[in-house]
C-alpha cells in the first residue's frame, strides 16, 4: 500500500490505529516521525522521498 | 459562463478537505494548487482531471508580494484557456491567502466566482486550545504587521499573533528567525502584560493521527522558544474582571 493510501485511510477513519502505516511503503524513520507528530520533519522527509514538490513555499528544513 | 472556484484544503492533510471542495476539484476542467503538504498534492492529482502546482510561480520571486502577483496572473491565464478552474489553497482561501483574492478582484464580471471556506489554523487553534473566541473576544494580527504598526491590544481578549516565527521576514518562508524582530515584538507585549504572563506557541497537526504542538512559556522568554514558519503565538485573556457600562446595562431587555 502506498503512503498516500494509508494517510487517506487515517483521514477517513480517525479511530484507525497508526500501525496501518507499517503496511504502507514507508521507512521506519518516516513511521517514527509520524508517531511522534514531528510534523515539519515528516513533511520534509515525504517531500524528499517522492516526486512531489519540495514545499519550499511553506518551509525549508 | 466561465467559473473560478477558490477552495481551501484546510490544514490537516486530506482530513480537512470538504465534500464541496472535492466536488470542485473533481469537476473543474483544470485544478491549480498551492498546498502545504506533499501527500495532499498527490491526493489532488488523483482526484483532478488535470492539475498543476502554483509553487513555481510563487518561488520565482524572492519576495512574497511579487509571488502573489505571479500566481494571480497564472490563474487568470488558465481561466482564459479552459471553462472552469479550481484553485486549491491550503487552510482557508481568504486567510493568509492573498493570491486567490487578488485573482478574483482582477476578473471581469462574466466570470462566475465561488469561494469555499477551509479550516484555517485559527479554527484548529480554537479547538486544540479549547476556548470559545466569542468569550471575551479575539484579536488576531500578523506578527510582522504587529511589529511595524501600533496596533491596540485589548488584554481582556484572546490574542493570536500569526506567523511569529516569520516576524520581520518579507521573503519566502524560512526557518531562520529574526531574533531582533522577535525581541521587539516581545517588548511591545511586555508593555501590556506582566513578564510572567503565560503564553503558548501553537502549531496545528498537519497529518491525520498526529497531534498539534502546544508549548506553554512565560512571555518574557519569547525569543528562547523553538519557532518555525507555522508557529502561532497565543496569549490568553488577563483575568481582570470587567464591569459593564452602566448606561448600556439599562438597554438590556
Amino acid at each position: 500500500m502506498e503512503l498516500l493510501d494509508a494517510v487517506e485511510m487515517l483521514a477517513k477513519n480517525p479511530l484507525l490505529d497508526l500501525s496501518v502505516l507499517d503496511d504502507a511503503i514507508a521507512t521506519r524513520q518516516l513511521i517514527e516521525l509520524y508517531k511522534d507528530s514531528s510534523t515539519l520533519n515528516l513533511r520534509a522527509l515525504i517531500a524528499q522521498k517522492r516526486t512531489f514538490s519540495d514545499m519550499s513555499h511553506v518551509a525549508t528544513i | 459562463m466561465k467559473l473560478l472556484a477558490l477552495v481551501g484544503s484546510g490544514i490537516k492533510t486530506i482530513s480537512h478537505l470538504t465534500e464541496e471542495a472535492k466536488g470542485y476539484i473533481t469537476s473543474c476542467d483544470s485544478v491549480l494548487y498551492l498546498v502545504n503538504e506533499p501527500l495532499l498534492e498527490g491526493y489532488i492529482k488523483k482526484l483532478a482531471k488535470t492539475s498543476r502546482s502554483l509553487e513555481p510561480a510563487y518561488v520565482r520571486q524572492t519576495d512574497r508580494k511579487s509571488g502573489y502577483g505571479n500566481i494571480a496572473q497564472e490563474i487568470i491565464d488558465e481561466l482564459n484557456r479552459v471553462c472552469s478552474v479550481c484553485v486549491v489553497i491550503y487552510g482557508h482561501p481568504c486567510v493568509f491567502a492573498t493570491p486567490g483574492l487578488l485573482a478574483i478582484s482582477s476578473l471581469n464580471v462574466d466570470v462566475k466566482t465561488v469561494i469555499c471556506p477551509g479550516i484555517s489554523a485559527l479554527d484548529c487553534l480554537f479547538a486544540d486550545l479549547r476556548f470559545d473566541p466569542a468569550n471575551g473576544g479575539t484579536q488576531t494580527f500578523d506578527a510582522t504587521e504587529y511589529l511595524l504598526y501600533d496596533k491596540i491590544i485589548d488584554t481582556s481578549a484572546h490574542i493570536v499573533i500569526y506567523q511569529i516565527g516569520m516576524v520581520g521576514n518579507l521573503g519566502l518562508p524560512t526557518n531562520k528567525v529574526n531574533l531582533d524582530a522577535i525581541c521587539f515584538v516581545k517588548n511591545k507585549l511586555l508593555a501590556l502584560y506582566d513578564k510572567n504572563k503565560t503564553a503558548i506557541i501553537y502549531e496545528s497537526a498537519l497529518y491525520p493521527g498526529t497531534t498539534p504542538k502546544i508549548f506553554e512559556f512565560e512571555l518574557s522568554e519569547l525569543e528562547k522558544q523553538d519557532l518555525s514558519p507555522i508557529s502561532t503565538l497565543y496569549i490568553p485573556p488577563n483575568n481582570k474582571k470587567m464591569e459593564p457600562d452602566a448606561l448600556a446595562l439599562n438597554l438590556l431587555t
